[in-house]
């Protein structure tokens, strides 16, 4: 019985299913035929369309976009300075040219800028873009081959950059695209109303300036204002240009490779100067306390005549003063200095910064990440920067009608033309273990816990190793 | 051994160990006994307002160590609130603290934010512990004649012994790997003023790129740790023997 019913159950499953084929067979070919039908209607609908697309594209060709695309970015940028208007001027161009990409920007700046990419960099998390030295600060960076040579994105656009702004970096590549010609990383800021007032003036020597401290101080006044809580900023802003005036460009070039020795007597003599500012009270003992945020509103509401600092802070200045009280400030660098042999008058100096693009990015991450890098340094950018800070531009572009500028943002560039030689910033030219004892060292002998001599002899035993 | 041997010429160089030694000093026996002390005068009601007076030592843990590191390096700035206050107190407008300039005293103000901070955490453990104590053996000892003093130290320390031991072993651990406070109060300097192991490991790990320097400071790290932490419980048994 069950057999027999099994056999009937079967044999419907196989009529039915020779049913359904048949019939589906016949269908089949009755529904071919109403399908060409409707697919030569549907042609000409895409036909149609797309007759449409392509006239609006054509339409569309210049503002062409691209994808959808978001960038991480690791910018260098003290979000509470004024140049963060800057900034955010810059951006919101950068937004309105391409809807299309999506910065997400991470802010930091002066040393926890530095750890935060050498920390993102060791764990092999680096954003699409970041803010780069040409070398030094950024060196171990191009060391481990962790950016995109920019070159190829650049192609013949490089005319359109000054020649010695865009020459091979570190590797021959192009890491980063400079945003300025050139940096002049030590400035000496004057406030020459204060020494007006205390009846000073510019001092032309090192001894003039020493005399200088009392009257200055007994005004309550700090002589010279250079806030160095942060080891780099004594080496950078000030020791950088000492040893270029003190020991010259040749010497500097020559104990890179162990042709001179940091055992030499200029560059002790350099050390020795260190130690004679704080000394002498030029750089009062709680300088070395002072955040390095702090300089410019201090030196804006006269808290000294002199402030000591990178040309990157006329950018800070500015906004804290109005066009009147900017004629009262002046440019220059540090009084010449018995027995220099360096150029009088020389500032120290490195190639631009810019952002740079993190290796192995390409297809439309790639496409976008440069659009933003040569937004950053091209005409666009480079025109705010000129006229709310002064920044001469990488970019080759005619400044001369720029009238509406500020006073000190006109100085600024002057100050390019009257200092003629850059001489070079230590951390550009040395990493690593010497440039930390430079750097801690230079602290320690503000404070008087090491001799001029021993450090020199510290510095040397370190750069033996490593050169 | 290359590495061992620059490590060694380091240590020697900037004396951090030193600075380590201070910071658990700070917390062992200044964050315990405090922490411990001020529970003990809740526990025995002695301070009014004493819900206000734990959630007043207690807030600073309710805020980040990096907004505690750069909050008080602007109060002990030279143109912050301390110096304004020392300035108004000794009526001298010339006054400008140089504290932080001295090898000998640059960890003193380190040290009383250590207080500040953490004061709060070993409060709430220790009082917590107290509250757990049999009230009836405390008033025993009261009706045997036991005097205050007495009883702290007969009655509430013993029977905290396991507590302290914990608190001490926390207080090193958290001591030798102290990094982020005072990375951003201080950032290690001026000069090596203030540079403990954990900045040390840092600056080599991540802004030189020395790995192998790095984790041989934090081998240095861990090895202390366990030393100090054996160290601990053996004062503990020592302890617990003499007391048996």
């Amino acid at each position: 019985m069950k057999k027999s019913l099994l056999w009937l159950l079967i044999m419907i499953l196989v009529v039915s299913m020779i049913a359904t084929f048949s019939l589906a067979g016949c269908k089949k070919e009755e529904v071919a035929g109403e399908e060409a039908v409707e697919e030569e209607a549907v042609e000409e609908e895409v036909a149609e369309e797309e007759a449409v697309e392509e006239e609006v594209a054509e339409e569309e060709v210049e503002v062409e976009l691209g994808p959808e695309v978001e960038i991480t970015m690791l910018n260098y940028l003290d979000i509470t300075s004024p140049e963060a208007a800057v900034w955010d001027a810059t951006v919101e161009a950068f937004n309105a040219k391409y809807p299309n990409i999506t910065l997400t920007i991470e802010n930091s700046f002066g040393d926890a800028y530095h750890q935060k990419l050498a920390a993102l960099a060791g764990a092999g998390d680096l954003p699409d873009v970041m803010y780069l030295w040409p070398d030094g600060r950024s060196i171990e960076i191009y060391k481990n081959e962790l950016t995109e040579d920019l070159y190829p994105f650049l192609g013949a656009d490089k005319d359109k950059y000054t020649p010695s702004a865009v020459a091979p970096q570190y590797g021959g590549k192009l890491n980063e695209l400079p945003i300025t010609a050139g940096t002049a990383c030590h400035v000496l800021y004057v406030n020459t109303k204060i020494l007006d007032d205390l009846g000073l003036s510019m001092p032309a020597t090192y001894e003039e300036f020493v005399a200088m401290v009392e009257p200055i101080s007994a005004a309550g006044l700090y002589p010279i204002l250079m806030p160095n809580k942060a080891a780099w900023v004594m080496q950078s802003c000030l020791f950088s240009a000492l040893v270029g005036r003190i020991c010259g460009q040749e010497w500097i070039d020559k104990v890179l490779t162990g042709e001179t020795a940091f055992t030499d007597q200029e560059f002790v003599d350099s050390l020795a100067l260190v130690a004679d500012l704080y000394e002498t009270g030029l750089l009062p003992p709680q300088s070395i306390q002072l955040e390095y945020g702090d300089g410019p509103n201090l030196f804006a509401t006269g808290r000294s005549p002199f402030m000591i600092d990178g040309d990157w802070r006329v950018g800070a200045l500015t906004p804290l003063l109005t066009e009147e009280e900017q004629a009262d400030f002046e440019l220059a660098v540090f009084p010449d200095i018995v027995g220099q042999k360096g150029v009088s008058g020389s500032t120290a100096g490195v190639a631009s910064t810019g952002f740079g693009m993190k290796a192995g990015l390409t297809g439309d991450k790639a496409d976008a990440a440069w659009k933003w890098i040569s937004f950053f340094a091209g005409p666009e950018a480079s025109e705010l920067r000129f006229v709310e800070e002064g920044m001469i531009p990488n970019y080759i572009m005619d400044l001369s009608v720029y009238e509406d500028v500020q006073p000190l943002v006109v100085k600024r560039a002057a100050f390019y033309a009257e200092v003629s030689t850059n001489t070079s910033v230590l951390d550009a030219v040395i990493t690593g273990d010497p440039i930390e004892l430079i750097n801690s060292g230079l602290q320690q002998l503000a404070l008087g816990d090491i001799t001029p001599e021993k450090l020199a002899a510290d510095i040397e035993a370190a750069m033996e190793l490593v050169r | 051994m290359d590495r061992v041997g620059k490590l060694y010429k380091n240590i020697q160089r900037s004396g951090f160990l030193v600075l380590n030694f201070i910071v658990i000093f700070v917390s062992v026996f200044g964050q315990i006994p405090l922490g411990f002390g001020l529970a003990y005068l809740i526990y025995r009601k002695s301070v009014k307002g004493s819900g206000f007076f734990q959630a007043m030592v207690f807030l600073p843990m309710v805020i980040s160590t990096i907004i505690i590191g750069i909050l008080w390096s602007k109060m002990f700035s030279p143109i912050g609130v301390v110096p304004r206050i020392i300035q108004a107190i000794t009526n001298n407008p010339n006054y400008s603290m140089t504290i932080m300039n001295s090898k000998q005293l640059a960890m003193i103000p380190i040290g009383f934010v250590l207080l500040w901070v953490y004061t709060g955490t070993y409060l709430i453990i220790f009082l917590a512990n107290l509250q757990n104590i049999d009230p009836n053996i405390i008033e025993a000892a009261q009706i045997d004649g036991a005097t205050d003093g007495q009883i702290f130290i007969k009655i509430i320390v013993p029977q905290l012994y396991g507590v302290i031991v914990l608190t001490s072993i926390l207080a090193i651990s958290g001591s030798l790997r102290s990094f982020d406070l005072l990375f951003t109060m201080t950032g290690g300097g001026p000069a090596y003023y203030t540079n403990l192991l954990a900045i040390y490991m840092y600056n080599y790990s991540f802004i030189h790129y020395n790995y192998g320097v790095g984790s041989a400071i934090s081998t240095v790290m861990v090895i202390l740790s366990i030393v100090l932490v054996i160290l601990v419980r053996f004062v503990r048994r020592k302890v617990e023997t003499m007391g048996a």
